[in-house]
């Protein structure tokens, strides 16, 4: 490290330079491609600050722990009534195969279905009011004089938006699946269920994240911004909901930013109602809400890094 | 009111510095244009930045904002070149601002950060390793003087605690250019004092070219040595403090004891010895002269005391920035 060309004290009237004999940094510096996991790393450490924050991790944890006895419950009377005198001797194979396959369906629906809730509030503390907060507070100039580009920014505030709730969906996930293995699954088949969980979960996360961060672009009032993208949330469930009933279309109900998402979870399971080309709408829904939140707040962080700056 | 000795023509509009020696030079611009939609903020701009303490001035609407987004690589230009630290920014912006430090006039922190945090995520926002990264944010608090206040959350700041963060949030990843945006802006004396000594001692210790944008000329004189003034878009100045000053160009100012009637003897004897005298604007019995010969004021005393006149102030003449500033702008 090469030292300064002086070390000796500046005159100040306050004394407020201090000799600190300065030398300047000369070590290695990190790729930009780790910006995003800088943003996320920060941004997750000061969400944990927040009450509403830490109140969604409890009420999450509350929630796994109810849904794995729950769970672990209905998974394990089967083995111990046909092992009792009251069960009849040992199962059909067919009946056990039937189990076996309802048992991996129920990892996909309660997975999401236990932490619905949970995500839901921790992706509106957490995302919803993300860059609103940091267009509020100037941080936009903080980032954008840094080496960091617009779309990195938006993979960091991706990956903080739904940080806590991924970590709490999987912690669910991996529960479940231990479960299954202990009562009832293979090692395969518990891999199996854990896989397509990770990507119901990661499909379900994504979509909810994307569209807080869109929502968040849009104002500088945090408030504001929370209250669309719940307002997109449930009204839009009820809305397309309302429709499918009205116009008898099974596929309208899977328009929304929640029930596209059931809807693919539906069809790993196979006990979709939908068939043929509507087959793929739920898909095609994920990808409109996720790719159009993306582009809309990758649009008004464009303008931002050079109006903001 | 107009500045007496100031020649304008000496700075305004200075060609190229080609002269600067390529290591000492921090930005290089050239025939840099950059036009919006029926405006042009920067219009043929040529401006040469050397290592030091360069203030960049100029009234609201004169090209800075464009200027620095250009710098940082924010805006693409419509004709010119632009180099910092050797780098075109059109081409690795983000290289170029790994490399520079940018102290906004803003707000710029982030909520529920404290000032550490804050400085922490800055440095390895810029590249440096996490444990680096601390390190040297606890160094630049402390060298900005925030004490035990770092483990606080910023938003709860005043004013000159904020504007310290900021300072240490942007020199904490070591950069090499400095940008800094109205630093003294909302600052009582003191704390004003403080930080214009921080930027003096900013290039002294640690080697940091410092580029101050801000319309308090005061702090120019105080820390700069080099002036960029922009004006609509043009650049009317681009040279050393001193010269925009008007020191160097052999005048002096001199003060002599207010006896009425020796002043004319006193004007007559300048004159036989050569030297252009005019009565001083500010007060009787002050004169602003320039001997013939720039470097030496000996005339002077030869006037007076041939003239039998009491000196009593005699200094090179330097027009405030302001005057400097006002003329320039007209």
């Amino acid at each position: 490290m090469a030292t300064s060309p002086s070390l000796k004290p500046a005159s100040s009237p306050a004394g407020v330079v201090h000799s600190l004999a300065y030398t300047r940094y000369a070590g290695p510096r990190r790729s930009p491609a780790m910006v995003p996991l800088v943003i996320a790393r920060y941004a997750l450490m000061a969400q944990l600050r927040q009450r509403g924050v830490k109140v969604a991790l409890l009420v999450g944890l509350l929630l796994l722990t109810i849904f794995a006895a729950a769970m672990g419950f209905k998974w394990a009377l089967p083995t111990i009534v046909s092992g009792s005198a009251f069960g009849g001797g040992a199962m059909a194979a067919p009946q056990l195969a039937e189990m076996v396959r309802e048992g991996e369906a129920d990892v996909l629906t309660m997975t999401l279905r236990a932490q619905f809730l949970p995500a839901f509030l921790l992706v509106l503390w957490c995302g919803a009011g993300a860059i609103s907060a940091d267009l509020m507070a100037g941080a936009f100039q903080f980032h954008f004089s840094r080496p960091v580009s617009p779309a990195r920014y938006l993979a960091g505030r991706m990956l903080s938006a739904s940080g806590w709730a991924l970590a709490l969906s999987m912690a669910t996930l991996l529960v479940l699946c231990i479960e299954r293995l202990a009562f009832q699954s293979t090692p395969l088949g518990a891999a199996r269920a854990f896989g397509l969980g990770t990507v119901a979960v990661l499909l379900e996360l994504t979509s909810m994240s994307a569209v807080a961060l869109g929502v968040s672009s849009l104002t500088r009032r945090k408030g504001l911004a929370q209250a669309m993208f719940a307002a997109i949330v449930f009204a839009g469930w009820v809305l397309f909901r309302s429709l499918g009933a009205l116009i008898r279309a099974p596929w309208v109900k899977t328009l929304d930013l929640v029930s596209c998402v059931d809807a693919m979870v539906s069809q790993f399971n196979h006990d979709s109602p939908l068939r043929g080309a509507q087959a793929a709408i739920p898909a095609l829904a994920w990808l409109v809400w996720t790719a159009g939140a993306l582009a809309l707040a990758g649009w008004r962080l464009s303008r931002a890094e050079v109006n903001r700056v | 009111m107009d500045a007496p000795g100031v020649d304008v023509g000496v700075v305004a509009c200075a060609p190229p510095r080609d002269d600067v020696a390529s290591a000492a030079v921090k930005l290089r611009v050239r025939s840099l244009s950059r036009r919006y939609e029926g405006v042009t903020a920067l219009d043929d701009v040529t401006l040469t930045i050397p290592e030091g303490r360069t203030a960049l001035l100029g009234p609201n609407g004169a090209g800075k904002s464009t200027l620095l987004k250009c710098v940082l690589g924010l805006v693409r230009p419509t004709a010119g070149d632009i180099e910092v630290l050797g780098i075109d920014p059109r081409r690795d912006p983000l290289g170029v601002r790994a490399r520079i430090g940018y102290m906004p006039e803003d707000d710029a922190h982030l909520p529920d950060l404290t000032a550490v945090e804050l400085c922490a995520y800055g440095a390895e926002l810029a590249g440096l390793p996490p444990r680096e990264a601390i390190d040297r944010a606890h160094a630049a608090l402390f060298y900005v003087g925030l004490d035990d206040k770092r483990y606080m959350p910023v938003q709860g700041y005043s004013t000159g605690l904020r504007q310290r963060t900021k300072l240490a949030a942007a020199i904490v990843h070591d950069p090499e250019l400095l940008f800094l945006d109205e630093p003294t802006n909302g600052l009582d004396p003191a704390s004003r004092e403080e930080m214009l000594s921080l930027i003096a001692d900013l290039r002294a210790r640690r080697g940091c070219s410092v580029v101050l944008s801000t319309h308090l000329l005061a702090d120019v004189e105080r820390v700069c040595d080099h002036v960029v003034v922009l004006n609509a878009g043009k650049v009317v100045a681009d040279a050393p403090l001193r010269e925009v000053l008007g020191l160097g160009d052999g005048r002096y100012l001199v003060r002599v004891k207010p006896v009425a009637e020796r002043f004319e003897a006193f004007e007559r004897a300048l004159r036989d010895l050569g030297c252009e005298s005019d009565p001083s604007p500010d007060a009787r019995g002050e004169w602003i002269v320039r001997p013939s010969s720039p470097d030496d004021p000996s005339p002077i005393w030869e006037a007076a005391l041939r003239a039998d006149v009491q000196v009593r102030h005699l200094a090179q003449r330097k027009a405030s920035l302001d005057e400097a500033f006002l003329r320039l702008l007209a």
